[in-house]
This record gives C-alpha cells, sequence and structure tokens, in this order.
C-alpha cells in the first residue's frame, strides 16, 4: 500500500499541509486534564464545606435505583451487581437482573463470576494493554485546516524524556522544516553507518565494516568473554577482540573529524542496539557523543543492516509526514480507544446470548485493535462468521428446529427430540446370514444389546408379522448372550481356581529347594504329580516354575541359585524354569548365584543342552577352551614368577644396605689416624685391582670421616689429609679437634 | 492532625506503614527517622511496630486491617506472624489468608465497619475479611479501578477517593460506607492516595511532597483538626444550656 504524504523538507508541501495544526482528537482522548495540587478546585472546596454522608441509593453500575439503604447494601453484595462490574470493567453494558437471572439459571455462567476463578492471565492483558493507549504510539497524529489526520514521528517533536504539552507540539512540528540538519548515526553487528543531511541531502557519509561478530553464530566477542569461564584462545576470537577495539577508535577518529557538522546538527538519531553497540557511542573517557544531548533521539523502527542506503531509508522514513485521510474516516479505520476494549471469551459468549446487536466480527475486530495476544499461551480459538451457504444452512436448521419446539411441547427449549427410526434390512441379508462370519454377528448384537435401554421405544401401531419375527430373533439372540456371559463367568472361576493352585504347588516347589530336599523336589517336577494338578494346565509346570514365587520376583531358579542347590539348578531347568528370568532387580539366576559351583553348573547345563533356551539373555558365559585355560594358567604362572623376583630382590637390598650399616658403624668407630690409614690402604687396592676386577662389584673406598657416608670418586672437603662430604661434617670435625684441643 | 513524612526518600507512605485505630505498622528501614515520626505522634495511644511481611518492606500494600483485625498474606513467615501476634493488642485478631490476590492492601479499602473489596477477590477470603475485621464487604471499583485499596483511603470519620470518580459515583460510595467522600490527591498529584498516605481517626500521615491544599483538604475531610471537646461546646452547647436552665 502507498503511503500518501510529503517529506517536511518539501517546504511547499508542508506548509500546505501543516496548515492550521493542532493535535488530533484521539492524541488528547485518554489524556486527564491536568490536576493542579496547590489550588483548590471550586467544586471540592463546596464539597469540603459541607461533608455529609450522601443518600444517593442508587447503583450507576446496575442502572438501578433502590428505596432504602438497606436495599443498597444488600444490592452490593449480589452476584449480579459483580457480573455487571466486570461486565462494565470489560467495557460491556450492563445486564438487567432479568436477563442475569436467566443466565444464572442456565449455570454456565455463574463460574465466571464466582471469584478467583476467573482466568488471572486475561487480567493481566487487560492491565498491560490500558497502559497503552494513542499516546504511547511512535507517531504524533495531528488534524490540519482541511481536516486531514497527518503523522509525523514523536521523536522529531521532543525526545522521550520530557513529555510535552500540546502546543509545543505543534510549534515544533511547524519549525521542523527549517530544522534540517540531521544526523543518523547506526551501529550493530560491526556495521557502521552514519550520515549527516541537509535537507534531503547528504552532506557527508561513511560506512564501513569490521569482524567483530562471530559469523552465523553472532554475539560480539566481548559479549563471550565478559560472560565467564575460558576466553577462547583461537585466531578468530583475537581478530574480533582486536576488531572491536578497532571499530571504537575508527568511530571515534570519525566523529571528531566531523565535528563541526554534529555541533551544527539539528537532530542527531542514532540506532545502537545493546551495550555494547551504544558503549561505542557513549562509553570511553571522552565519549564520542554526549549522553545528555537533547538533540539525541533514537530511530524509533526497527531497521536492517547498518549501510549507506538503510541510513538514507531510514532519514526518509522519519522525514515523512504521512496523511492518513479525513478525520472521520481515520476514526474508523483505527479503533478510537484500544484501552478497555478487551473481552474475555466467556463474557462475550454471555454478551452474545444476551444481546444479539453485537455480531461476533465487530466485537473481533475490536480485539484485533487493541490488544497483542499473549502468543506464548493458549487462546481460545477466534470465532469466524460461517461461510455463505454453511450459514445459509444453519438458519433454515435453526428455523426447523424452531417449528419443532412450537409443535414439540412446551419447557423443553433447547433439548433436543429424538426419534428412532429403526430399518430393517434383516430380509435382505437372510441369504447371506450363513456367510456372515459368528464373531461379526455378535458384535452386531452387542450393539444393539447396549442401544437398547437408552432407546425409548416409540409405541407402535401396527405390528407386521416382520416385527413380530424381528422381536422372537431378538430374544433367541439374548439367551445365547446369556449363555455366553455364564460360561464367561465360569472360566473366569476356573481361571482363578487355576491360579490359587498354581500358588500353592509353587509354595511346594519354593519349600522343597528351600529344604535343600532333591528327592522332595523331583516329586515336585514328577509328571505323576503334574497330572494331579487340574486337567486345564496345559503347560503347568513352565509357568509354575517361570513365576516369580518368592519375594522380590525371584523364580525359584533364582532362589536355588542364591541357595547353592547345584543339583537343583540342572533339575529344574532341565523341567523348564527359564534362566533368562528376571527379577526385581533385573537380575538373572545366573547373577545371583552363590558360588562358583553354581556357575560352573549353570555353564555345563548350558554346554549340554545349548538348543534349549535362548542363553544370551541369561549372561551365563560359554565354559573356557582348553587353549583358553593353557593361556590363562600361563599367564598366571609368569605374574607369580615376577612377585618371587621382586621379593627376591627386596631381601638382597636390605641385606647390602644392612652389611653397609655395619661397615659404617665400624668405621665411624676407629680414630682419625686410622681412618687415613685405612683410606691410603684402599686407595692402593684399588689402584690394584682397577681392570683386573670387573667394576660391578664395587668397593667403598672412602669414606666421611664424620657421616660415615660414601664419598668414594667423589671430590672431597679436606684438611689435615681429613677428607668430607660437606663443609658441615668438616666443621664438626674441627670443633671436634678444638674441643679436644682445648680440653689438652 | 496531618504529618508529612518520607520513607527512605520514597513519598508512598502508605506502602510502608499500615495504621488503624488500634495499632501501626511501620516497615523496617535504613533508619529510624521513618519510624521515630509515627512513634513521637502515636506512642502515646497506639503501639507502633516494626514489622516486614514475607520480608517485603512494602507492608502497607501486603495486609490489610482494622481496629479488629489483621489479615496477611499466605506468603508471610511463621516468624513474622509470631512476632505480630506478639506485639498487637490482646484483641486485635491476626490472620493468615490464602488469597490469589496476595496485594490484599492494594484490593480491599477498610474501616472499622464496612470494606470495599476487589470484584474478584475470592469468596472465602470475603468471610474471613467480615469475620476477622467484623466489616461489612462491598465489592465496588473506585473510578473504574479494581485496585480499590490502592486508590482510596477510609477512616470512621471519611474517606478521600481518587480524584477522577465521577460525584455520582462519589455519592453512590459515600452512601453505601456511610462516611462523606472527597476526590482528592497527595503527594503533589498522586492519584493513589490509598499508598500515597495512612490514616485513622485521629491522625494521619502523607509524604513529604504533599502540599498543603491537599494537606487541608485531608485535614477536613478526616475531620483531623477539630478538637474533640468541640461537639460539647459548638453543636450540643446550646441544648445543654437550655435544658440545665
Amino acid at each position: 500500500m502507498e503511503k500518501k504524504g510529503c517529506c517536511i523538507f518539501e517546504r511547499e508541501e508542508y506548509e500546505e499541509l501543516s496548515s492550521g495544526l493542532q493535535l488530533a482528537q484521539c492524541m488528547l482522548r485518554g489524556k486527564a486534564p491536568t490536576l493542579d495540587p496547590d489550588t483548590l478546585s471550586p467544586e471540592v472546596s463546596k464539597q469540603l464545606e459541607d461533608l455529609v454522608v450522601a443518600d444517593a441509593h442508587s447503583c450507576s453500575c446496575c442502572s438501578v435505583k433502590f428505596p432504602n439503604p438497606t436495599a443498597q447494601r444488600a444490592h452490593f453484595k449480589l452476584d449480579w451487581h459483580r457480573y455487571n462490574l466486570k461486565r462494565q470493567l470489560a467495557g460491556l453494558s450492563s445486564v438487567p437482573e432479568e436477563s442475569f437471572a436467566a443466565l444464572a439459571d442456565r449455570g454456565d455462567d455463574i463460574e465466571s463470576i464466582s471469584g478467583s476463578e476467573s482466568e488471572s492471565e486475561t487480567e493481566g492483558d487487560r492491565n498491560e494493554t490500558s497502559e497503552q493507549g494513542p499516546t504511547r504510539h511512535a507517531k504524533v497524529f495531528f488534524r490540519n485546516s482541511k481536516d486531514q489526520v497527518v503523522s509525523l514521528y514523536c521523536c522529531l517533536l521532543s525526545s522521550s524524556k520530557d513529555r510535552p504539552e500540546p502546543d509545543t507540539l505543534v510549534n515544533t512540528a511547524l519549525q521542523l522544516t527549517h530544522q534540517n540538519k540531521w544526523a543518523i548515526i547506526m551501529l550493530g553487528g560491526g556495521h557502521f553507518a552514519a550520515a549527516i543531511f541537509e535537507g534531503q541531502e547528504a552532506i557527508v557519509h561513511k560506512t564501513f565494516h569490521l569482524y567483530t561478530v562471530r559469523a552465523k553464530q553472532g554475539g560480539s566477542q566481548s559479549t563471550r568473554d565478559s560472560r565467564g569461564g575460558n576466553h577462547p584462545k583461537s585466531a578468530g576470537a583475537s581478530l574480533r577482540r582486536y576488531n572491536e577495539q578497532q571499530l571504537v577508535q575508527l568511530v571515534q577518529e570519525l566523529i571528531s573529524t566531523w565535528e563541526e557538522h554534529i555541533k551544527s546538527c539539528d537532530l542527531i538519531f542514532y540506532r545502537a542496539v545493546g551495550p555494547n553497540n551504544r558503549s561505542v557511542l557513549f562509553g570511553g573517557k571522552n565519549p564520542p557523543l554526549d549522553k545528555t544531548d537533547s538533540r539525541l533521539r533514537t530511530v524509533p523502527f526497527p531497521t536492517r543492516r547498518a549501510t549507506y542506503n538503510e541510513v538514507k531509508r531510514v532519514h526518509g522514513m522519519l522525514s515523512f509526514m504521512e496523511v492518513h485521510g479525513l478525520e472521520s474516516e481515520f476514526q474508523t479505520n483505527y479503533p478510537p480507544s484500544p484501552e478497555r476494549k478487551y473481552v474475555s471469551s466467556k463474557e462475550e459468549k454471555a454478551s452474545g446470548k444476551t444481546d444479539d446487536v453485537e455480531s461476533s466480527p465487530r466485537s473481533r475486530s475490536k480485539t484485533k485493535g487493541g490488544i497483542k495476544p499473549n502468543r506464548a499461551k493458549s487462546r481460545p480459538s477466534p470465532q469466524r462468521p460461517l461461510p455463505a451457504t454453511l450459514s445459509c444452512t444453519a438458519s433454515e436448521s435453526e428455523m426447523a428446529s424452531e417449528d419443532d419446539n412450537v409443535t414439540g411441547g412446551a419447557g423443553s427449549e433447547g433439548s433436543l427430540i429424538c426419534q428412532d427410526v429403526q430399518i430393517s434390512f434383516n430380509d435382505n441379508v437372510e441369504n447371506f446370514d450363513a456367510m456372515i462370519k459368528n464373531e461379526t454377528k455378535k458384535k452386531k448384537d452387542k450393539g444393539k444389546q447396549k442401544k437398547l435401554p437408552g432407546t425409548s421405544y416409540a409405541p407402535v401401531d401396527n405390528r407386521s408379522k416382520e416385527d413380530i419375527e424381528k422381536e422372537e430373533l431378538a430374544k433367541a439372540k439374548e439367551a445365547e448372550k446369556k449363555m455366553k456371559l455364564a460360561e464367561k463367568k465360569a472360566r473366569k472361576k476356573a481361571a482363578a481356581e487355576l491360579k490359587k493352585k498354581q500358588e500353592e504347588e509353587g509354595k511346594e516347589l519354593l519349600g522343597a529347594i528351600q529344604s535343600g530336599d532333591l528327592s522332595c523336589l523331583q516329586t515336585c517336577l514328577s509328571p505323576a504329580f503334574i497330572q494331579n494338578l487340574p486337567s486345564e494346565l496345559p503347560e503347568g509346570l513352565d509357568q509354575i516354575l517361570n513365576l516369580p514365587l518368592a519375594e522380590g520376583n525371584n523364580t525359584a531358579l533364582h532362589v536355588a541359585s542364591r541357595l547353592g542347590a547345584t543339583c537343583m539348578i540342572s533339575e529344574l531347568m532341565a523341567c523348564g524354569a527359564n534362566p533368562s528370568a528376571w527379577n526385581k532387580k533385573c537380575q538373572t539366576p545366573f547373577s545371583v548365584s552363590a558360588n562358583k559351583d553354581v556357575r560352573k553348573a549353570f555353564q555345563n547345563f548350558r554346554v549340554e543342552h545349548p538348543e534349549k533356551f535362548d542363553y544370551s539373555k541369561s549372561l551365563i558365559p560359554l565354559p573356557l577352551t582348553e587353549e583358553e585355560a593353557k593361556e590363562i594358567a600361563e599367564k598366571k604362572a609368569a605374574q607369580k614368577k615376577a612377585k618371587k623376583d621382586r621379593e627376591k630382590a627386596k631381601l638382597k637390598a636390605k641385606a647390602e644396605e644392612k652389611a653397609e650399616r655395619e661397615e659404617r658403624e665400624r668405621f665411624m668407630a676407629l680414630s682419625d689416624r686410622e681412618k687415613r690409614a685405612l683410606a691410603a690402604e684402599r686407595r692402593i687396592l684399588a689402584a690394584q685391582r682397577r681392570g683386573t676386577v670387573d667394576e660391578s662389584k664395587k668397593l667403598v673406598l672412602l669414606r666421611c670421616f664424620i657421616c660415615g657416608s660414601d664419598i668414594s670418586g667423589q671430590t672431597t672437603f679436606d684438611y689435615n689429609n681429613n677428607k668430607f662430604c660437606s663443609v658441615e661434617c668438616l666443621r664438626a670435625h674441627r670443633m671436634q679437634d678444638n674441643s679436644d684441643l682445648k680440653r689438652i | 492532625m496531618a504529618v508529612r513524612v518520607q520513607f527512605e526518600n520514597n513519598n508512598e507512605v502508605g506502602a510502608f506503614a499500615k495504621l488503624t485505630n488500634s495499632y501501626c505498622l511501620v516497615a523496617i528501614g535504613g533508619s529510624e527517622n521513618f519510624y521515630s515520626v509515627f512513634e513521637a505522634e502515636l506512642a502515646e495511644t497506639v503501639p507502633v511496630i516494626h514489622a516486614s511481611l514475607a520480608g517485603c518492606r512494602i507492608i502497607g500494600r501486603m495486609c490489610v486491617g482494622n481496629k479488629n483485625g489483621l489479615l496477611v498474606p499466605n506468603t508471610t513467615t511463621d516468624d513474622e506472624l509470631q512476632h505480630l501476634r506478639n506485639s498487637l493488642p490482646d484483641r486485635v485478631k491476626v490472620q493468615r489468608v490464602e488469597e490469589r490476590l496476595s496485594a490484599l492492601g492494594n484490593v480491599i479499602a477498610c474501616n472499622d465497619y464496612v470494606a470495599l473489596v476487589h470484584p474478584d477477590l475470592d469468596k472465602e477470603t470475603e468471610e474471613i475479611l467480615a469475620d476477622v475485621l467484623e466489616v461489612e464487604v462491598f465489592r465496588q471499583t473506585v473510578a473504574s479501578n479494581v485496585l480499590v485499596g490502592s486508590y482510596c483511603s477510609l477512616s470512621n470519620r471519611g474517606g478521600l477517593v481518587h480524584p477522577r470518580t465521577s460525584i455520582q459515583d462519589q455519592d453512590e460510595l459515600s452512601s453505601l460506607l456511610q462516611v462523606p467522600l472527597v476526590a482528592g490527591t497527595v503527594n503533589r498529584g498522586s492519584e493513589v492516595v490509598g499508598a500515597g498516605m495512612v490514616v485513622n481517626d485521629w491522625c494521619a500521615f502523607c509524604g513529604l511532597d504533599t502540599t498543603s491544599t491537599e494537606i487541608s483538604v485531608i485535614e477536613s475531610v478526616f475531620k483531623l483538626n477539630e478538637a474533640t471537646p468541640a461537639a460539647i461546646t459548638s453543636e450540643m452547647r446550646s441544648s445543654l444550656i437550655e435544658s440545665m436552665s
């Protein structure tokens, strides 16, 4: 749809359109006349002079008058009053007492008025919408001298912070065409576009793009970093981080170069969504733009990627004064007041019932104008008018039913009158009777029988032969059915008995297993015993064996396995006890087995009867083959040997250590002279030995004279031919010497 | 006597205090300034109690009460309830109510005899209200607003309602409640009179922003500036003298 209007910079047209400009009626609606808290209105002062309890015994909501205060008090407690109150809040007319009584009799609307049972969600919606009057619209609507409604974006006329007076709005609108230098700055996703317009011409413009947002994934790198956790160290991440800084710098540089232009601008529009983008424009030590600048405006509609074309589009849209046509038409196109037009589905239903003047499409359009439905919540399906043909037939049928009401009898308004007509096609089907399967016939009968008590037979005057036949047939069938029912009952009873017997048998079995009495078990499992069981039990033993007999859903096999009764296991399994049966903990008999023997018994059985069960779920493994057993034995032998070796080595080390300790002690006991002599002796010995004896057998050549540790081959600390491992030992020796000297 | 007071730089006194003829609840604030204003004015007559409800300071909007009792929302903790029971006078009944509209102060306006309630209030709550507070309950709106507690301030001697209540509605309400009503504002033009002030039969507290005009309206509609013996000296005087002579 082409929008009508003109650009505000086309002066002649604009002036023509804006002649005699004043705020449109819709802008004034809902705007309260200003109250001055500092002066008393004459009404109030008059009221204050004679403060009296009024005697207006009426209810304006229900539009009734009362003869006395008691009646009035009683009225305010009625459901009727409350119902009207809610209707009034929903913007509906009140309902007179009689029609309310009718509604209440029907019962369906009582719920809607019984206090807090109504939907709280609808209430929330209502409150929300009541705030969004037309004054909150992004545009300001004016009326000009030609009675046309024209609109301008609100942001052109005032900043969002202050609430302007109507006069100032009009004045600024008239001044707009002269204040034609605008700056538009758009920023988002690493894209930057800015331009400064004078009138419709762009004086300067600049766009650039930096890679700051992850392709496809979105989200700037700084957001990702500030989210905590690990900082991504990928090349891309660092690139984006760098580019973000670069972007800030570039924008600052650009705006500082445009400073002259921006200073002279009348309005500055910006679009920077999110704290990151805003911080580019307003953050930092000396921000490019001053946050408190009164010329700053945000772009009041969604925009696309920041490009020069988009900036031009935004400029075009902002500077466009739209003409909506004559005010009278405008009122019909735009719903007059979106607030308080919400009709909850129940109330709408009620209104539809009480006054048929309100047709559903109208009320629908009303809701459409005012309310944004909450799409997160389920909504009742909208009432749509029926297609023409359908509504035609519907009205016809309505007429027909009305006729029925007239003829059909009094007092049954609305209730359906059922007339059952039985169509007999028995004669036609009789020929094929033999071919109809028994089952299908039975089904039919059942259906009929069910229907019988529900339907009321209309008195039939002329009973033909056919009817009599039919009745007889029905009777026969009824008898048949009775027999079947009896049979079923008998079968049920038998089944119950069987179950009981099974349980008994199961108990016996369990007892036998728990007692560990193999012979007793064998008698339990013997075919003779089984034949004693009721004859209707075809696979009785199998069933019993696999029933969860013991607690925890354990079967007989579980019990035997847990008790470690090896001989019984094969017996039970031979009789058909399933090794894959689960108990309550999802364990098979094999997995609850008490010891190795039991497991072996299971394995043996599996080898002997590989086909008897499906062992895949029983968890019984196949016994090892000879090779495998050999391999395992070898492995074990090797492990044993290694262990022995380790122990031997340990013993040896211990012995060596002991010898060393003894040697050292012996050495320590020697006097210094002897020590020196020993050291010399050893040195000679070592020199002799070199080359002749293998190096592996080491000999301690030299020991520290103080601590006795082995220092052969190391550089020693020595004085007076006394040798030490460290300076500490040397000092200790010296001290000793000195004390000796002193003693002397 | 109407007193101007602020709760931590906030003028909505009615949100942070609850004043009745037999007790006064005051929110626990950062400083004792607010409390001490109430205490100075009321301490001789009624107990002034520090309280919180469900950990909130907006006790005036959460609870409703009069000289007979106090209703608190079901979010009130046991400790808070015990504290209230301990500190309130014995004849004041305290009860917790299970009500969906849990800001009871916003949906109920009452004096010692009558109560105006939100049209959607639960039937059970209405019964509890009638039992505990001993009031007659009417479902009505004030200036098409369901939050009657927020937009209306009632005492036994008068009432202040939303400034946009029509004269007819005022008359109806007045005849229903049997108190004179005036439409007015508090706190320099605020229309939430219920949240902007608290009042009982001899004392009112409103926000610091309240203009002198508003104060004068409040004092005259709630009859706060009349000395108690006035009735004897003025209205009944002549008849008394006549009969005695």
